[in-house]
């Protein structure tokens, strides 16, 4: 697969009076055709600005990046041509015009006319089931319905990147993952790039993600391996409660090496271990002769968030539960 | 009534202060009550001249004629200075400045766009009037209608450079600026818009020699009220054309300017 987004050393350095706001910091990576990139981040970890340097919106301070070729700086006019950018603001339209009449305002920007034009928009307001909302004003649209708009927009011009800041902030479960549905079936032959703070949608959607603290980019990899990456997993003991539990009871006999901790709350017992297998007969034993009546037993993988965390830096206090 | 009067100082104190944080504004405003007041000054002191104007006499002598083609005039140099930077204010707040950008059309496309639209839709609103104006008091006028045109749309363009410098610069300050502030205020006072220059102190004279709205406005008169033929105007014609090649090369450089500012400042879409 070719790479259509190369980015190496990328750094912004907001300047606030005398403050300054390292807001992405020294970032590299590559995004290739084809495949969803999420980049995930808490409030403020420089996502935005991350976007909007490779959509030619903000000027990097220094590192270079080329998106379809492209160089950022140098070739602005080209990269521009070669995306589509749809960021969270809702502020975004006229809102005295329909959709539709926007969606053609647009359209016509990108140098689009007549028929050709009228069949794309048809062609989008299909696929986002915008249908009945074309002929509405853009300040009677429902935020998700917005939102839709703006993807629509994004697309008019068939671009090969898809820009995206925050696709589903601020909407309801049920049009989020229908957004998320779309966004699936664009990647097909288009690359996309999602900023989220969502980690349920960088996990469902995403084929890879970047994690992105303070500006710093701390990982790069697919959903799967990154929670590999934890070498984690929780097996969880549903006990009937009649026999009390000590924490310290499991950790004797050198096992102090493959158990990593455990916690007990109510009459549920969480086991943090690296490798389940290595520990489940022992775990079962030493439970037997205590009498103690086991109810059910799961096993758990860590979940992206638990390696968000980690990533975080605050694994310890919120792993368990 | 104490609790009244006690309200009524608290809003007054609030709005002063206020009014004072802005402190290049305040400043401003009151030298532009003053200009403005100056300006009447020196409007009744062309008119207490008496009933005959010699100076009008090159414009056909007709009063009426020379206040209505000043004051339309003043549309258009508002037009030119202002609609760049207006455009992009609007386009900011609603937000839809980024996504102009990101389609594939050059900003200063974009912004001709608007500065045209502007054009057209003064002419629209200063033509009915015109027409209304002119009927209504009956005033002569001799119409070299290309010609004006020509000088009108030449001198919208000199001015439109001044306009995109101050676009430029209000893109990075974000509030008023003083290049345009200056420019219409005293274009209103000095280029001989309502009362001709020979009415101002020498002292301040050599101001409407720099002003290109004073060559403007001698020659749009004379089209539009003399049917002059393009060589009795050409003097001031060459010097609108001389002062392009400065403002509007210096505007799109300011404009440039501005705009890399801004996105260096990541403060594009701020308005
Ligand atoms: N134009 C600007 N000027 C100065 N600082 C800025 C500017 N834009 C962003 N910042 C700062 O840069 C940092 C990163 O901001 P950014 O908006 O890129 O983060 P984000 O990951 O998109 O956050 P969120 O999830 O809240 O949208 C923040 O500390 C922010 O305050
Ligand atoms: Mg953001």
């Amino acid at each position: 697969m070719n790479e259509i987004i190369k980015v190496s050393s990328l750094t912004k350095t907001y300047k606030l009076g005398k403050r300054e706001i390292k807001a992405v910091r020294n970032v590299s990576f590559v995004v290739k055709e084809g495949e969803i990139f999420a980049i995930l981040g808490p409030n403020g970890a420089g996502k935005t600005t991350l976007i909007k340097m490779l959509s030619t919106l903000v000027l990097p301070t220094s590192g270079k990046a080329f998106v379809c070729g492209y160089d950022i700086v140098k070739d602005e006019a080209k990269v521009r041509k070669c995306i589509g950018l749809s960021t969270g603001f809702e502020r975004s339209f006229y809102y005295r015009l329909t959709g539709f009449q926007n969606l053609k305002f647009f359209g016509t920007l990108y140098g689009m006319r007549g028929r050709s034009l009228n069949d794309k928009i048809k062609e989008l307001s299909d696929f986002f089931n915008l249908n009945d909302a074309k002929e509405m004003l853009y300040m009677k649209y429902s935020t998700g319905m917005k939102k839709k708009l703006s993807l629509a927009r994004a697309l008019i011009h068939n671009p090969k990147i898809l820009m995206l800041d925050e696709p589903t902030s601020s909407i309801d479960p049920k049009s989020a993952m229908e957004i998320r549905q779309r966004i699936k079936e664009i990647k097909k032959d288009k690359a996309v790039i999602l900023a989220t703070h969502d980690l349920h949608e960088a996990e469902t959607i995403a084929d890879r993600i970047a994690i992105l603290k303070d500006g710093r980019l701390l990982t790069v990899d697919s959903p799967t391996n990154l929670k590999r990456y934890l070498k984690h997993e929780i097996i969880k003991i549903k006990t009937d409660g009649s026999v009390s539990m000590d924490k310290d009871f499991f950790l004797e006999n050198g096992m102090r090496e493959k158990i990593k901790r455990v916690d007990v709350k109510d009459e549920t017992v969480f086991i943090h271990v690296e490798n389940t297998e290595e520990v489940m007969d022992y775990v079962v034993d030493k439970m037997k002769s205590m009498k103690v009546k086991l109810l059910k037993i799961n096993v758990e993988e860590p979940s992206l968030e638990e390696v968000f965390l980690n990533f975080m830096g605050e694994k310890d206090d919120k792993l368990s539960d | 009534m104490i609790s009244f009067l006690t309200k009524l100082w608290t809003f007054v104190k609030r709005g002063f202060a206020i009014n004072f944080s802005y402190k290049v504004y305040a400043v401003l405003g009151i030298l532009g009550m003053l200009i403005g007041v100056l300006r009447f000054g020196f409007m009744a002191q062309f008119l207490q001249m008496g009933n005959s104007f010699p100076a009008l006499s090159l414009y056909g002598g007709n009063l009426m004629a020379y206040f209505i083609t000043g004051g339309a005039y003043m549309s258009y140099v508002s037009v030119a200075m202002n609609s760049f930077h207006s455009a992009i204010r609007s386009e900011q707040s609603m937000g839809t400045l980024e996504y102009l950008l990101m389609s594939d059309t050059p900003l200063w496309q974009i912004l001709t766009f608007s500065g045209i639209t502007s054009f057209l839709w003064t002419t629209l609103n200063v033509g009915m009037i015109f027409i209304f104006l002119v009927a209504v008091f009956n005033v002569q006028m001799k119409i070299n209608i290309w010609l004006s045109l020509f000088i009108l749309v030449l001198s919208v363009i000199c001015i439109g450079g001044i306009g995109l410098t101050s676009a430029g610069i209000i893109m990075v300050t974000k509030k008023g600026d003083p290049v345009s502030w200056t420019f219409t205020t005293l274009s209103g006072l000095v280029s001989g818009v309502f009362f001709p220059i020979s009415i101002l102190p020498i002292w301040i004279r050599w101001t409407s020699y720099m002003m290109p709205t004073t060559y403007a406005i001698r020659a749009l008169r004379k089209a539009l009220l003399v049917n002059a033929t393009f060589s009795s105007v050409k003097e001031s014609v060459l010097i609108l054309v001389l002062m392009s090649f400065i403002t509007v090369p210096a505007g799109l450089l300011t404009f440039r300017w501005g705009f890399n500012k801004a996105r260096e400042k990541g403060s594009l879409v701020e308005y």
